[in-house]
């Protein structure tokens, strides 16, 4: 079973979300890059992110992730930023360490891409 | 294999397609994004089945209440009749049969016609000029014999200029709807209702907060005006009646200028983020401009209420050409 499916796959994703925007709209290390006036669209890219982490279907949204995160110079920091409330969301929801270690794993594989480096 | 029937069409379904898949194969173009229930891009809405319960799960109780659905999530077992997420535009016809000023800039009317809604769903009413807008309905289905609109008179709208001048009782229009998500549904668990509403936002979230009520709402309703100033208000009486009469129902006024003192001075803002920092598990409502309604649904999710339980209506300016 994939870790998509342990954790319980779209649902999942819906009960992360809000969690995870509301964390992310008030780190003034990232708030800058979500904090648009619609927030329905943000709140559905929010669902895409998620949705990859978890290893969930990876045909999302047809975006390469080197080509989603171009232009936005971002760094390190703002790569931690995202996987720290990433993680503090999962805690949150009571996911098992082993579960959160494999949604690190996922992050971290495409972090390079989403840095742009 | 069991078919669906989408506008015009009708067709057999092939093998284990889902509903979307089915649609796409025939040359319909339905939005859609991740296919795994996710992204929500490719909702419709069904007519009379039972669905399964992961084919809505994450949506709002308002939306299951017009029967919409993640298409991607079903593989029909029976036929199936769906429209698109707008919902089908039935056409009505509607007669004036009141018309009454509530204050200096916005005039009640009161219509005849046999349309079917929610109250807080909005419909677009057409003149004989065949000038076109939306309202939100301020009645409630089933107890009102009358659709009731609150419109405002701008200098240049010509359509409220329409209804003010030329327009009397008997008047006929056609009105296209209903559409919208925002109106009340019963909740399982008693739960807290925050209504935030500015100048005729208040129509809608009156027949909300009449059909709630009605609906036995159990938890408390309060309900907040925001104005410019003090004589912006309107239906003061009927809101005043409404609390005398039903005890988990208040309402409060906020004006950034007031000379009254039952009218707090305050910017709503400041107003809602000082006074309403716990919003968790609440049910918040809001109608008003589109820059009101968005700054308060950010602000009301931050707080702790969640996406899925804030239902919102925004007038969008319209700007004459
Ligand atoms: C594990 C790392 C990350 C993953 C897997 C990821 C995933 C994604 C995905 C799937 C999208 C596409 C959404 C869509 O267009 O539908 C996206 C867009 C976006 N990501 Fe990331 N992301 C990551 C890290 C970051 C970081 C660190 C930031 C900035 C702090 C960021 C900012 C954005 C923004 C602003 C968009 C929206 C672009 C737009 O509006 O089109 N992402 N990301």
């Amino acid at each position: 079973m994939s870790i998509y499916e342990q954790i319980g796959g779209a649902g999942a994703v819906d009960a992360a979300v809000d969690i995870f925007y509301r964390k992310v709209l008030v780190d003034d290390r990232i708030s800058d890059f979500f904090d648009t006036v619609d927030m329905d669209g943000q709140r559905a890219k929010q669902k895409a992110f998620l949705t990859m982490a978890f290893g969930g279907p990876n045909d999302y949204t047809g975006k390469d992730m080197r080509e989603a995160h171009k232009g936005m110079n971002l760094t390190e920091e703002h790569f931690n930023a995202v996987a720290e409330n990433l993680v503090a969301t999962l805690k949150e929801l009571n996911v098992s360490e082993d579960i959160i270690n494999s949604i690190v794993e996922v992050c971290l594989s495409v972090k390079d891409d989403v840095l742009n480096v | 294999m069991p078919s669906i029937t989408f506008g015009e069409s009708t067709f057999d379904t092939q093998d284990d397609e889902t509903v979307l898949d089915a649609l796409l194969r025939n040359g319909h173009e339905i939005a859609n994004g991740c296919r795994a229930g996710v992204c929500q891009s490719c909702l419709l809405i069904a007519k009379e089945v039972a669905l399964p319960a992961n084919a809505t799960s994450g949506l709002s109780d308002s939306q299951k209440a017009i029967g919409a659905f993640k298409s991607c999530c079903v593989v029909p077992s029976t036929d199936i009749e769906v429209q698109s997420a707008d919902g089908a535009i039935e056409s009505h016809k509607a007669t004036i049969v009141e018309k009454t000023s509530l204050n200096d800039a916005v005039i009640r009317v009161r219509l005849q016609s046999d349309v079917n809604y929610r109250a807080g769903q909005y419909v677009s009413l057409q003149n004989d000029a065949k000038l076109m807008r939306s309202y939100s309905i301020a009645s409630v289905s089933g107890t009102d014999k009358y659709l009731e609109f609150h419109i405002r008179r701008y200098p240049n709208g010509q359509f409220s200029n329409w209804i003010y001048s030329a327009a009397s009782i008997g008047s006929e229009l056609i009105l296209q709807g209903p559409s919208g998500t925002c109106f009340y549904t019963p909740t399982d668990a008693p739960s807290n209702l925050l209504m935030l509403a500015s100048g005729t936002g208040l129509a809608p979230m009156h027949g909300i907060i009449r059909d709630a009520l009605l609906q036995q709402h159990q938890g408390n309703i309060h309900l907040i005006i925001a104005a410019k100033t003090s004589d912006d208000f309107y239906y003061v009486d009927e809101l005043k009646t409404l609390s005398d009469e039903n005890s988990n129902f208040s309402f409060e006024r906020v004006a950034l200028q007031s000379t009254d003192a039952d009218i707090k001075q305050a910017d709503i803002y400041e107003h809602i983020r000082s006074d309403y920092t716990q919003l968790k598990g609440y049910r918040v409502y809001i109608c008003g401009g589109e820059n009101f309604v968005k700054k308060l649904k950010k602000q009301c999710f931050l707080a702790g209420a969640n996406m899925q339980d804030i239902f919102s209506d925004s007038f969008l300016s319209f700007t004459p050409n």
